[in-house]
């Protein structure tokens, strides 16, 4: 790796050059979030029962009395020793979002299928403190097609981010949003997997600014990352 | 508040499939912009910085830590700021706020630093307060000016060779945005980010952009004569102080 070393004058026009191109994209990214401030909702009319700190909560109830609901479905499977290491690094940059969402009407909660005294030792070792509840025993994981079944390991085929695909492992990342209205309906927004949540990752925003980049095997892009008391 | 068509699961999701094209399009652009950052020309640093420092006098190349790259992060915190001496700026502290555990941009050989004009005992006092565990690094000299973030808040980027240090990047104004996930999240909402400039569908709710900013241990945080509401609204009136246009 060895860039051209050039004068600050030359340095910047090529700067200039790439900010036109920055805030185009700045304003494809306002477009987008607008085309999803249009997309239709639908209405939730299944009873979904969850189990969290303060006992047991329906989806209307994480609400916690705002309008907006969002809802981070950590990979943590109801056999698995740790939450997954990469969902882990987005958890990193919950916390410090989650001063700020509230302001702007909306709950931030992680929901695993993991039962809650396995979440609650995980949480305490991350130092974390968003709120966590369980969705053991009930649809929610597999609704929302963040949670696979043996049926579907077995058929080696399970639908994830909007598409038919083969299996990869039992539990994937996602997130959802739900709205409440004034007469307590519970509405599904939104939904995103995958490289959807990559625009989470304060870490990776930070990258995509050094001349190194992510600098990450193309072929196992996340495999650098290890929960952050075991780097 | 009107709201959008409520539909069926089969509907809905045509409409997020469609969707999602767009929204891969816009990922992939993003790709492309990271990967012409990393081609852009390199500026040798010729001059000697000092900073102050957690362990005392530091040099721009002390600011690597030993790591290979290093991004500092201009933050306005000094007299003369609103707020001074209990907070910095209202967005830069938001900013600092959703700064992640660092380990993971060091797991890649990157050291994130902020710098201020305020003394080294007033940064260690809010910092502690505030919870925030990024080096922070009190600006001596000419440092602000040299790298554009003198009157405004704003990211740099340098790769060092050896002792030899190079500029390689620089953002600011609404560029710092990609930094702070608030805005990702609120992006994905029903609502948006709920400021007046958006362009949403009828009737949503909206207030004047960015006056809801929050130094997240303010008491009342909706009080009109709220202190951080206070300071935004001073630093957007002088153009000065660290505040996202």
């Amino acid at each position: 790796m060895n860039r051209e070393v050039v004068s600050e004058a030359e340095w910047l026009v090529a700067r200039k050059d790439l900010l036109t191109r920055e805030k185009e994209f700045n304003h494809q990214r306002d477009a987008l979030s607008k085309a999803r401030r249009s997309l239709p909702w639908v209405k939730i009319d299944k009873e979904y029962v969850f189990d969290g700190p303060d006992g047991k909560e329906t989806l209307a109830d994480l609400f916690d009395g705002r309008s907006q609901l969002i809802v981070y479905h950590f990979m943590f499977g109801p056999d698995w020793e740790e939450g997954c290491k990469s969902c882990s690094l987005l958890a990193d940059h919950f916390d410090g979002a989650n001063w700020h969402l509230p302001q702007r009407d909306v709950t931030f909660v992680a929901i695993s299928l993991a039962p809650l005294p396995k979440l609650d030792a995980y949480k305490k070792r991350m130092g974390w403190r968003f709120k966590w509840v369980s969705s053991q025993g009930n649809d929610f994981n597999f609704d929302y097609h963040v949670s696979f079944t043996k049926e579907e390991e077995k058929k080696n085929e399970v639908y994830y981010n909007y598409t038919n695909g083969e299996f990869i492992s039992d539990e994937l990342p996602g997130l959802s949003v739900f709205y409440q209205d004034e007469d307590g309906n519970v509405f599904h927004t939104y939904s995103a997997y995958a490289r959807g949540l990559d625009i989470l990752v304060g870490t990776y925003n930070f990258l995509d600014l050094v001349p190194k980049g992510r600098d990450e095997n193309p072929d196992s892009t996340m495999d650098w990352v290890r929960r952050h008391d075991q780097y | 508040m009107k709201t959008p068509p409520i539909v069926s699961p089969q509907k809905w999701q045509a409409a997020r499939e469609q969707l999602l094209v767009k929204e891969k399009a816009l990922t992939r652009a993003r790709d492309a912009l990271a990967a012409e950052r990393r081609r852009m020309p390199w500026l040798a640093v010729e001059k000697n910085y000092e900073f102050y420092g957690p362990k005392g006098k530091a040099s721009l190349l002390d600011l690597f830590e030993g790591r290979r790259q290093l991004i500092v992060y201009r933050a306005f915190f000094e007299p003369g700021v609103k707020g001074w001496p209990e907070h910095a700026c209202v967005g830069c502290s938001m900013v600092a706020d959703q700064v992640a555990h660092l380990a993971h941009l060091n797991a890649r050989d990157t050291t994130l630093a902020f710098a201020s004009r305020a003394p080294q005992t007033d940064i260690k006092r809010v910092t502690a307060r505030m919870g925030w565990e990024m080096p922070w690094y009190t600006i001596t000299d000419d440092f602000d000016k040299d790298f554009g973030v003198d009157e405004w808040h704003g990211t740099n980027a340098f790769i060092r060779d050896g002792d030899n240090v190079f500029r390689t990047y620089f953002i600011n104004n609404r560029g710092d945005e990609a930094m702070g996930s608030t805005w990702s999240y609120l992006d994905i909402t029903a609502l948006g980010r709920q400021e007046e400039w958006e362009d949403s569908p009828e009737g949503y709710p909206q207030t004047p952009t960015y006056e809801w900013w929050i130094w997240h241990d303010e008491p009342n945080t909706t009080d009109e004569d709220r202190p951080g509401l206070v300071q935004l609204r001073a630093a957007q009136a002088s153009s000065k102080g660290g505040d996202t246009k």
